[in-house]
């Protein structure tokens, strides 16, 4: 357990406390999906795919940068509306999801339709209701401006602009991403120690969750069925609209259950505003896990005491350190508003 | 010494002028250019052709031609080292491999597509860069044919073709192997016959293919099939 300690605390200060250079894995993570992109990660690249993150020049009016669906302050999701919300206002069909610890997920998008970060960036860019852009003409944009050569450079060694360095630097930024100090996280490492009812919550959360929602990242990065009920407007069938299968109707990435305090609405349609909304869709439910295809069955049965506890336990995966981290917000030294 | 040192120089440099030169002489190319058809005119873009009771007129037509390899009379195989080629009619047609003097190439293979390898990895740049338009923004994977016109008729005007195939996961990849024997000689011509491919079925289609599965593959079948080398 020491050791563990002492492990989190180096990377706590050589880690993720210095600017981003030296971003590690945290010690009680496991390997990551995408390991040598971690191993990889280089400051002037991550610097380069913030500024991008951050810059309304990738849509085609100039309004909507990545982070006005995916705001830091909202563990890089968006509260404001249910439903992601674009270019002259066009609503989409899905909730913006949260952003972190990206590297340990192996596919993106509710329905699992990515399988690569780095050309996750594609789909709001060219998507008629999010950035309504094409790739080429964004590098064609991001070229003729005086400010990204010399970033590009520093990157890449090289200030020419291309689609591959785009989208690579948006990745490494948003690899770069890693939220791993929760109040979870430091009773872990032997820092912290959980309340009589967040222990309780604990206990339930893996009788009940943790098969899908597996800690500590909080997701087995599978496609499952939470029996959720269908939106008759959306008629959003999830993974079926990209594979055909039957078996694959309704099903949704498991998201995370990190930072829940700020990533509100919840699910793929931002239906729920509370988590008491989430337990009580849970409190009653038999599921049947899609993962290895066993079939494997989790009946939950929750009071409302039970209820309680169990979210005061998913509350201890707040990561406000993650949330306020000035090294991910605007740049504001260098991007004007 | 000095003198000797200097002498000695000289004779490399000779010596390595030489090797270069003989190395231009020796090193020739192969080029495989890539000629669009439409049964037996020859296609052009923006201009209108005739398939049934519709006229179709094709703006943009791209495609991947990857992993060219070509054999000798002995089975030596040559694999080109640059192994993705955009073909895209507004820009290029031709393709140069670079071969020894005394290769006699005798049979010429290649895919029409990307593999499944290249896929699923991360972005990549040159002829795959995704600013090409070519990688699907949607999902995973790359466009193997975008063919992208519109459709007139008598009772509709310029409805829009799109023919975007690919596709690379089981059971609906979609590239295709294509393997011909080759004379002795420095090119090869592919003619590709887009009105064998597009008439196929195209009552079902509607012009319209823009994902992978059945159709997509279908589709891939019919390209295969409309592909004839000439030398
Ligand atoms: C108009 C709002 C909007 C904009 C702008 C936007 N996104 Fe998203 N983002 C979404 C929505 C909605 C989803 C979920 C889409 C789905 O599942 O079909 C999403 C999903 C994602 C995911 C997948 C996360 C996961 O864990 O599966 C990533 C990564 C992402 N966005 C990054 C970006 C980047 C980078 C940009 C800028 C280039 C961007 N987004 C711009 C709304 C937006
Ligand atoms: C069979 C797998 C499975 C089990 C078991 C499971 N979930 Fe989920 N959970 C999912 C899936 C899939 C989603 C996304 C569903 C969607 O959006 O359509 C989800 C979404 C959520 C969300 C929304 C998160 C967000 O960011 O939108 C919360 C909160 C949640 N689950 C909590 C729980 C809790 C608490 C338990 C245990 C009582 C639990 N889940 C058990 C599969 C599961």
């Amino acid at each position: 357990m020491r050791a563990v300690a002492v492990l989190f605390f180096l990377w706590m200060v050589f880690g993720a406390a210095t600017k981003y250079s030296k971003i590690g894995i945290p010690p009680h993570f496991p390997k990551p999906y995408f390991y040598e992109k971690i191993l990889l990660l280089d400051s002037s690249t991550i610097e380069l795919g913030r500024l991008l993150f951050y810059d309304p020049n990738l849509s085609a009016d100039s309004s909507i940068s990545c982070a006005s669906c995916h705001s830091p302050y909202n563990a890089f999701a968006h509260t404001d509306h249910k439903l992601s919300h674009g270019i002259q206002d066009q609503i989409g069909t899905r909730n913006a999801p949260a952003l972190f610890n990206l590297a340990w997920s192996k596919n993106f998008m509710w329905d699992g339709s990515i399988l690569h970060l780095d050309l996750q960036a594609l789909s709001p860019i060219n998507h008629p209701k999010e950035m309504a852009e094409t790739t080429a003409n964004v590098v064609k944009k991001i070229s003729q401006s005086s400010l990204y050569p010399h970033f590009f450079y520093k990157a890449f060694g090289d200030s020419a602009v291309s689609g591959e360095k785009l989208v690579k630097a948006l990745a490494q930024f948003q690899f770069s991403l890693i939220s791993a100090n929760s109040k979870y996280d430091q009773v872990k490492v032997g820092l912290n120690h959980f309340s009589d009812q967040e222990q309780r919550g604990y206990t339930l959360f893996k009788e009940n969750c943790n098969h899908c929602h597996t800690e500590p990242l909080f997701s087995n990065f599978e496609i499952e069925k939470n029996k959720l009920k269908v939106d008759s407007d959306l008629q959003d069938l999830g993974k079926f609209q990209i594979t055909n299968e039957p078996r694959d109707s309704f099903g949704f990435k498991v998201p995370s259950l990190r930072n829940l305090s700020y990533s509100y609405p919840y699910m793929h349609d931002g239906r729920f505003q509370y988590l008491s909304e989430v337990l009580e869709h849970y409190s009653n439910q038999t599921l049947t896990s899609m993962k290895d295809s066993l079939n494997k069955t989790i009946e939950i049965n929750l009071n409302s005491n039970e209820k309680i506890d169990l979210i005061s336990f998913l509350l201890t995966l707040n990561d406000t350190s993650f949330v306020f981290n000035p090294a991910y917000h605007f740049p504001k030294s260098i991007l004007k508003r | 010494m000095t003198n000797l040192w200097f002498q000695n120089i000289r004779i490399f440099l000779v010596l390595l002028l030489e090797i270069i030169s003989i190395h231009f002489l020796l090193c020739q190319e192969f080029s495989l250019h890539v000629k669009p058809k439409f049964g037996s005119e020859v296609l052009e873009l923006n201009r209108p052709y005739i398939l049934g009771s519709d006229t179709l007129t094709f703006h943009h037509i791209k495609f991947y031609i990857t992993n060219v390899s070509l054999q000798d009379s002995n089975q030596k195989t040559l694999n080109d080292t640059i192994n993705y080629y955009l073909i895209d009619l507004d820009i290029r047609k031709t393709i140069h491999i670079k071969i020894q003097e005394s290769y006699s190439v005798r049979q010429l293979k290649f895919s029409f597509g990307t593999d499944s390898l290249t896929n699923e990895d991360g972005a990549k740049g040159g002829d795959l860069d995704p600013m090409h338009g070519m990688y699907w923004t949607w999902q995973t994977g790359y466009i193997n044919l975008k063919c992208d016109g519109i459709v007139s008729n008598e009772t509709k005007r310029n409805h829009s073709m799109n023919f975007h195939i690919g596709g690379y996961k089981f059971p609906y990849n979609s590239i295709q192997y294509l393997n011909f024997p080759v004379n002795n000689k420095k090119f090869a011509e592919i003619e590709i016959d887009f009105k064998q491919i597009i008439e196929a079925d195209v009552r079902e289609q509607n012009y319209t293919v823009m994902s992978p599965g059945k159709k997509s593959q279908r589709m891939a079948h019919s390209i295969k099939k409309s592909i004839q080398l000439y030398q």
